[in-house]
């Protein structure tokens, strides 16, 4: 029984239907409308709009591929099918280092025979064999790209269980340590982001009036028991804090930056955020906005615009249900009186947004990488060849074991043979 | 200029091909043929450099370029195949017509200078894009070799796509290497990341095939070839226009 599965496990066939198989996801899931990828408005429109088939999707476990238990479990007896064939084929590669199988060419003659050619190594000086082993790393390439990939597999797995990826949209001058509000979407971290990091400086540089020339944040920080730290983030040179690391996202615009006032006196800092277009940036600009603010279980209607004229205006409206509680221009340092609190227009500042990524478990991968990619250079570059030399009382014969394909072995060997005038075999 | 330099070198392309075919049995016609197709990759390399050098960015980034860059890596490969191995050079009616289409496809597209993204400004564009291209100059060849290559230097397309597959795994994984430090993931299971993928699947499904002697040589052995080909083409030129892709979003404007 056991004999059984493990011949099915290991089997050729089983490689190749899995192989296809998983051509046929990674493209399903490339083509399908995965709810991982969509946002929850596309969520709803695609439900909405494809209802029948959504649903039919679902059914089958295709809206979601790639976390889906079916792909787990295909991907798990790939890994298996894969590793038994690495256990196989390195028995084999041994028994071919060790000359432990049948040679694809042999030549056996009486007499003292010939001078070897280079490529067919030394014969003996008297009675004895002579064996000569080259290309050993073309042997073990295919292993060691196969372990390569089983490296990053594992490590996916183990990546898998704790990834986290969200974006916080900050504003010059804001400080971030990791509460959960900020988060856009609402994902928690799985382990703390124990850092505290305030957003000193925004370089946008816009080329050619459309193109975005770069994106720079300037930070100060401290992780827990540091001292206090600048770095900047930019693209392709993310800010490493713990196993967490922060990147630039390319959105960014004006910020309306406001003290909340409460009625006991105390201050709480408010961010607006208005997107500005990469085109816009830098050019006389206005933006609007309504939206629903919610402060103590007290929501309000807030309708909004920002000039950055100098000074900056910002006009609101404010609705609490039907009845307006505020309208007017602000300029820094004016205050709008919303009864529950009140609001105080300081400046208007730049704000970017970043993507803070928990960074773990990624090294394991692309060492992974670089070991498939290693064994299969290996494997192309370096042809496994054994020859081995026999003499004895009698006769001589040479024996060679090469790998499959090996052309310009067959070109000589055959070539020797024909000019020695010996018959191949 | 640049029009008429790369209808001309797409001519110089199609009539070495024309050549090949006709002459298919006469070294000598097929020595004009490559001296043809080598002054025509004289021309082509010019092109990309001298775009290269006015806009001062690698041109691998428009549409424009990348096929233009593509139908360039497809000759190069080619023209060193042959010379390695003589017996190659008939694929050249297949693979040259085809660097030749390529070329001409680029003219559709607009021919203009795009400032890079940020995150574009890296040299893992350079070794992203190069190898991308290395992988669809020897896919070609692979494909070319298979459909014309008959008898015993079969090996040579298990070879061919065997480098197809490394190069095109390296670009994956350097691209996964920078999507990592440009954007915190490694692999977001992004259309194009996800057909990539298929691709590399495909091409170890096709090598894994070829491990049965039936499926090493003739009429079925060159079908399958085109499979992992086409779906590499597809990937590489026709995903992001069926597709939202990251890819689309930064590359190709």
């Amino acid at each position: 029984m056991l004999n059984k599965l493990w011949r099915i496990l290991s089997s050729h066939t089983l490689a190749l239907w899995l192989l296809i198989s998983m051509t046929l996801v990674a493209l399903a899931a490339g083509s399908l409308p995965q709810s991982a990828r969509l946002s929850p408005e596309q969520q709803t429109e695609w439900e909405t709009e494809w209802e029948a088939t959504a649903s039919w999707l679902d059914t089958f476990g295709l809206s979601q591929i790639v976390g889906s238990d079916w792909f787990a479990a295909l991907t798990i007896v790939l890994l298996i099918n894969m590793t038994a064939g690495i256990l196989l084929s390195f028995r084999r590669k041994l028994a071919f280092y060790r000359g432990e199988l049948k040679p694809q060419y042999e030549l056996q003659r009486s007499g003292p025979g010939p001078e070897p050619p280079p490529f067919l190594g030394e014969k003996p000086e008297g009675v004895g064999s002579q064996s000569r082993v080259q290309g050993i790393p073309g042997l073990f390439g295919l292993t060691l790209f196969h372990l390569g990939i089983a490296v990053v597999v594992l490590a996916g797995f183990w990546r898998g269980a704790m990834d986290f990826s969200d974006y916080v949209e900050l504003s010059v001058g804001e400080v971030f340590s990791g509460q959960p509000s900020k988060f856009q979407l609402r994902q928690e971290p799985p382990e703390p982001f124990d850092a505290v990091l305030r957003l000193d400086r925004a370089d946008i540089e816009v080329r050619d009036e459309k193109y975005m020339g770069e994106f720079r944040g300037h930070f100060s920080y401290q992780q827990v028991g540091g001292s206090t730290q600048q770095a900047s983030v930019v693209s392709n040179h993310p800010l490493r804090l713990g196993d967490f690391a922060i990147y630039p996202k390319q959105s960014f615009g004006h910020s309306a930056q406001f003290e909340r006032v409460l009625q006991d006196g105390s201050i709480r800092h408010l961010y607006i955020h208005f997107e500005v277009e990469t085109n816009e940036w830098g050019k006389p600009w206005r933006g609007k906005k309504e939206q629903m603010i919610r402060f103590d279980n007290m929501p309000l209607y807030y309708s909004m615009s920002l000039s950055n004229a100098v000074p900056p205006v910002f006009d609101l409206k404010v609705n609490q249900g039907e009845k307006v509680i505020f309208e007017g221009s602000l300029q820094p340092g004016d205050l709008a009186d919303l009864g529950a609190y009140k609001l105080r227009f300081r400046a208007m500042v730049p704000w970017m947004t970043f993507n803070i990524a928990l960074d773990k478990g990624v090294t394991p991968i692309f060492i992974g990488f670089i070991i498939t990619l290693l064994g299969f250079l290996l494997h192309l570059l370096f042809w496994p060849r054994r020859v081995e030399w026999t003499t004895t009382d009698n006769g001589w014969m040479v024996q060679a074991w090469v790998r499959r394909g090996d052309s310009a072995f067959d070109e000589k060997w055959n070539a020797w043979c024909h000019q020695q005038g010996l018959e191949v075999s | 200029m640049t029009l008429l330099l790369q209808w001309m070198v797409a001519i110089v392309y199609l009539s070495a091909a024309g050549i090949l075919l006709i002459h298919s049995r006469w070294p000598q016609m097929q020595k004009v043929a490559i001296g043809l197709v080598s002054v025509g990759l004289l021309v082509h390399v010019a092109m990309v450099l001298v775009r290269g050098l006015d806009s001062g960015q690698i041109p691998i980034m428009t549409r424009y370029e990348d096929f233009t860059v593509d139908a360039l890596s497809m000759v190069a490969v080619w023209l060193l195949a042959q010379w390695r191995w003589p017996q190659l050079r008939q694929s050249g009616v297949i693979l040259l017509p085809l660097a030749a289409l390529i070329v001409i496809i680029a003219l559709s597209y607009s021919r203009g200078v795009f400032p890079m993204s940020p995150a574009l400004r890296t040299n893992w564009l350079v070794i992203h894009a190069s190898l991308n291209s290395l992988a669809v100059g020897f896919g070609a060849l692979t494909l070319a070799v298979g459909l014309i290559l008959k008898g015993d230097r079969m090996d040579l397309v298990g070879r061919f796509m065997s480098w197809t597959f490394l190069l095109w795994c390296g670009m994956v994984a350097a691209g996964s290497y920078w999507a990592s430090i440009a954007w915190g993931r490694f692999w977001g299971w992004d259309p194009i990341e996800c057909w990539s993928l298929g691709t590399i699947f495909i091409y170890a499904f096709v090598l894994h095939l070829r491990m049965k002697p039936r499926w090493r040589e003739g009429y079925w052995s060159a079908l399958v070839g085109v499979l992992p080909f086409g779906l590499m083409m597809f990937t590489t030129y026709g995903l992001v226009f069926v597709m939202r892709s990251v890819h689309g979003q930064y590359v190709f404007q």
